[in-house]
């Protein structure tokens, strides 16, 4: 909890989650919060946004008597989620190499 | 607060938006909190937050997003319901009603002179072509050959003037609705993202 969370990086993490399987909104909440500390009420308006501009499209099944909505990723949503890993990982390079964390060293040494 | 009562409030929140974007906000609720699998009687605020909380976060990001289509458009349309939205995300921001109550005035006092500034060199145009239009007239009927020519002269420059105005005041109304649609985006951005802030555990 000691850094944060941006907009941009919560969209990718959505993204994520939803391109390795279509999920309904408790379940997508419960797995983003599983890794980060978000409120139970702060991905409705992320998923409406990804869904407003396409990224996201919702299809709907019933379940035990009522609608279950799932969400299911669109190739322009996956095209945004290759932009978002790319942009992470050159994001993450650069910070680690502020940090002096180095591929090179052993688990060990960096816990010291 | 049990699940009827939440889904009875958030409604009443969200009773300005536009029918879509609040069926789809309550049905998405509904769908959560049955989820949640609580007793009947079960404290859905526990979870997650209070209504009004929920209803800010809702309304702060449908602003954000109508401002974006507009933005892309690039039109004016649908500035009214955007300052509209602006005002309801001050009433459900966690201040006292009075503060909102002066930030909201303070906001419409903000448009509105604005507004005047803008209306004021329309009215200036306006006044300045039919000024410039009438002269002309009268230039055909004065009497003597270089008077004629001095009111014509008159009556076309101050024409030309009164349609200059017209085109600078179309250029401040849409720099206008530019610049205010930015204020409220920047502000429901701060918005919707306070209560996001949190990071990698």
């Amino acid at each position: 909890m000691t850094y944060q969370l941006t907009a941009p990086l919560l969209d990718a993490c959505v993204l994520g989650v939803v391109e390795k399987e279509d999920v309904y909104g408790y379940t997508l909440t419960q797995r983003v919060m599983d890794v980060v500390d978000i409120s139970e009420s702060t991905l409705y308006p992320v998923l409406r946004r990804l869904q407003k501009s396409g990224l996201l499209e919702t299809y709907d099944e019933p379940y035990q008597g009522r609608n279950r909505r799932y969400y299911r990723i669109t190739p322009p949503g996956k095209q945004q989620l290759y932009f978002f890993r790319s942009e992470w990982l050159t994001y993450k390079e650069k910070i680690d190499s502020l940090l002096g964390i180095t591929k090179m060293l052993p688990a060990g040494e960096i816990n010291q | 607060m049990n699940k009827q009562a939440f889904m009875q409030e958030l409604e009443y929140r969200l009773r300005h938006l536009t029918d879509e974007d609040k069926l789809d906000a309550l049905e998405y609720y509904s769908e959560y909190i049955d989820d949640l699998n609580l007793p009947p009687e079960g404290d859905v605020c526990v979870h997650l937050g209070t209504p009004k909380e929920v209803a800010r976060q809702i309304i702060a990001q449908t602003t954000e997003r109508k401002i974006e289509e507009q933005q892309e458009k690039k039109t004016t349309k649908g500035f009214g319901s955007i300052v509209w939205l602006a005002i309801l995300g001050i009433f459900a921001s966690p201040i006292a009603i009075p503060l909102a109550f002066a930030a909201v005035v303070i906001f419409i006092s903000f448009i509105i002179t604005i507004g005047s500034i803008v209306f004021a060199f329309g009215v200036s145009g306006v006044a300045c072509v039919l000024a410039g239009l009438l002269l002309i007239i009268v230039g055909f009927i004065t009497p003597g050959f270089g008077q004629k020519f001095v009111v014509l002269g008159a009556g076309l420059f101050v024409t030309g003037l009164g349609i200059m105005f017209l085109l600078l005041t179309s250029v401040l109304a849409k720099l206008m609705v530019k610049m205010i649609s930015g204020i409220i985006k920047k502000m429901a951005a701060r918005h919707s993202r306070k209560k996001m802030q949190g990071g990698i555990e």
